[in-house]
């Protein structure tokens, strides 16, 4: 006695958006959202190191200055780890996961890893390209054009796509 | 004679027809020379009858004698008077009829086991087939039947709690429960996308609109929910 249409948590009325590409504020607040946490972890980290300092030789800390290279490195890095795993593991980082957003790739699966991490390096390196979403008839940045994946609004905290494919 | 095929009936017609008696050739012999002889007869009678017709319209209706007087006129009281007592003995008959024919008919019935007869003779399948269902249905009002049904009686012989576990079960519920209380699903998150949405629908309506493009770009995506591989 299944019925043909499951039940949802998702409102009436964002129905109709579920698996449609999502536009610019959507995905331009999400990697606000992601930007200003990895902002925070490495923050998290400049005061971990400086904390590990402190407690090494209380008499003489002082704040890590002179970081030269290491602070947009040690940013790129966490940046792009952050990116990769989420969107490997559940198909959207924190900010996408905010604003209902999810990761696809050609065929509406989660991307693989490497498509992460090339995905992540390009919207770290370039984030400008994602302004591309404005004019493309399809909702998608220069990253996705290049690397064939779509940003849909997808409320559904679990896949259903991949489940419903499991069955077919 | 020539003899002519009679082709089966449909299985579908409802007059059975029984298996054919084959007669002696003497009985044929005989139709055929009576049928010539009844011919024969017939062909004499009708000459005979147009030469004597003028004959005999001068006897009914004699050209000097006044009308009411003629034989003629004569028959036609006696039949007229006749019609009369036929018409009356129908009607007498009529009515005994009625009286007798049931009294028969319920005798007739007593002695007859008339479900014995219906069960043995009677081939359901075919008048099944031959009722048209839906039109039955169609001249049944459902609602009035449904109106006259105790429904708490009806209720009360249902397991309804194996009922309600088998939908639990089928629904997923639990999954239902953590899609709808996870912080997700909370009236914040679900405000906060909607704008998001809202403004992504405005932005891409301007930003169509300048572009000249006819189809806006939140035109759903075809079944399998693949993204085009076009900008």
């Amino acid at each position: 006695m299944a019925t043909s249409e499951p039940l949802s948590a998702v409102p009436v009325s964002a129905r109709p958006y579920q698996g449609h590409p999502a536009g610019i504020v959507s995905r331009g607040a999400a990697a606000v959202v992601d930007l200003l946490l990895g902002a925070g972890i490495v923050a998290g980290l400049y005061l971990g190191v400086a904390g590990v300092a402190f407690i090494v030789s209380p008499r003489r800390f002082h704040w890590p200055s002179n970081l030269g290279w290491s602070l947009p490195v040690v940013g790129f890095v966490v940046a792009v780890a952050y990116l990769t795993l989420t969107w490997c593991v559940t198909g959207r980082s924190y900010g996408d996961a905010l604003f209902g957003l999810r990761v696809i790739n050609v065929h509406g699966d989660r991307v693989n890893v490497v498509v992460a991490v090339v995905r992540a390096a390009l919207y770290v390196f370039f984030p400008i390209g994602l302004l591309w979403v404005v004019v493309s008839g399809k909702n998608r940045s220069v990253q996705d054009i290049v690397l064939r994946t779509s940003v849909i609004y997808d409320w559904v905290p679990e896949q259903p796509r991949a489940v419903a494919a499991a069955h077919h | 004679m020539t003899e002519t095929e009679i082709p089966d009936p449909p299985s579908t017609a409802l007059v059975v027809v029984p298996p054919r008696w084959r007669p002696p050739v003497v009985v044929d012999v005989g139709i055929e020379v009576a049928s010539t002889m009844t011919r024969g007869v017939v062909a004499v009678t009708r000459t005979g009858l147009r030469l004597a017709a003028p004959f005999a319209r001068l006897v009914v209706r004699p050209p000097v004698v006044p009308q009411k007087h003629w034989p003629q006129s004569r028959f036609l009281a006696l039949a007229d008077h006749g019609r009369q007592i036929r018409e009356r003995r129908e009607d007498q008959l009529a009515a005994q009829l009625k009286v007798v024919v049931p009294a028969v008919v319920g005798a007739v019935v007593d002695w007859i086991d008339l479900t014995a007869l219906v069960v043995n003779k009677v081939d359901f399948d075919r008048v099944i087939a031959a009722i048209d269902i839906e039109k039955v249905i169609d001249q049944v009002d459902i609602n009035a039947i449904a109106g006259k049904l105790d429904v708490a009686a009806f209720i009360e012989h249902l397991d309804i709690d194996s009922i309600a576990r088998n939908v639990i079960v089928n629904i997923d519920l639990p999954e239902i429960i953590r899609e709808s209380s996870g912080a997700m699903a909370s009236e914040t998150v679900i405000g906060v996308r909607m704008r998001g949405i809202e403004a992504d629908e405005r932005i891409a309506g301007i930003v169509d609109r300048v572009m000249r493009r006819r189809r806006g770009r939140n035109s759903p995506l075809d079944d399998s929910g693949r993204p085009d591989g076009d900008v």
